[in-house]
């Protein structure tokens, strides 16, 4: 359609999804925006599908954290001296929970519609299934929420943090039931937030704890992989 | 899969997932579509 862009139509139309996602590459990205201002039928068309992903937080059902959550973090937190940072920090910490919740859901939701095909064969009983397993991490130094990580397959491994969190390096390490521990490689931290992905040698079972450690060799945060829904 | 809407690319997306990089994006794409298609279908019927 445009002469200007290098891509053609059909090109753009297999990267539209991503451009409307927000998840495109730089690169791409330049090559079909340049396309979709020039072509005004490639225009329309990721116009509807940013309708769709902009739709996405709208389909999620509420998720509310569970009964008494609030009233347990702030009986953890007590009555300090700094009580009214600690209140906000705990509103932090809900919202993010919250989020978090919500953002499994919406993994769910639009996974449940192509499940069959991610299906595999039945390993032992311990194996996690193909659909991701969330594993709340939590900080060792206080019972707070740090973030989330993800296992799917039995394998692959996504950690993500937004709270609690010192700036800098931390190995990601699993350690099985049985007590011996795997680093899966290093995940950075800045301003508490982080994430990583990668994949574990050794199958990921249930009662895997999935920690991050600090250069010191201290777990700052740690989460129990548990049961597979 | 869809991680991607969790911000993860189609090749993080494969990376976790252990599938190839292409397969990933094509997930992503007919998930998308497959949502866009819902959508619509179910304004018609409001």
């Amino acid at each position: 359609m445009s002469e200007m862009s290098v891509l053609t139509c059909a090109e753009v139309r297999e990267l539209a999804p991503e451009l409307a996602l927000g998840i495109l590459s730089g690169g791409e990205r330049a090559e079909v925006v340049l396309h979709v201002n020039g072509c005004a039928r490639c225009q329309a068309y990721v116009a509807e599908l940013t309708e769709a992903a902009d739709a996405i937080p709208q389909l999620v059902p509420e998720a509310e954290p569970p009964p008494g959550f609030e009233a347990r973090v702030m009986h953890r937190l007590g009555e300090g001296e700094r009580r009214s940072r600690r209140r906000w920090v705990a509103t932090v910490a809900a919202v993010a929970a919250a989020a978090m919740i919500v953002s499994i859901t919406v993994v769910r939701v639009i996974e449940s519609g192509d499940a069959t095909s991610n299906d595999v064969a039945a390993g032992p009983s311990t194996t996690l299934s193909a659909k991701p397993v969330a594993v709340p991490m939590e900080l060792t130094a206080v019972p707070l929420p740090a973030g989330w990580a993800y296992v799917s397959n039995g394998r692959g491994v996504a950690v993500t943090v937004s709270y609690g969190m010192p700036s800098g390096g931390y190995a990601v390490q699993v350690k099985s039931p049985d007590g011996s521990a795997e680093t899966l490689g290093t995940m950075h931290v800045e301003d508490n937030r982080g994430s990583w992905t990668g994949r574990s040698r050794r199958p990921i079972v249930t009662g895997s704890t999935i920690s991050l450690i600090d250069v010191t060799g201290a777990a700052v945060c740690h989460g129990t992989v548990p049961t597979a829904l | 899969m869809l991680a991607g809407l969790l911000g993860y690319t189609a090749r993080e997306v494969g990376e976790l997932e252990d599938i190839p990089l292409g397969t990933a994006k094509t997930r992503i794409r007919t998930a998308l579509l497959r949502l866009r298609a819902a959508l619509v279908s179910e304004e018609q019927t409001e």
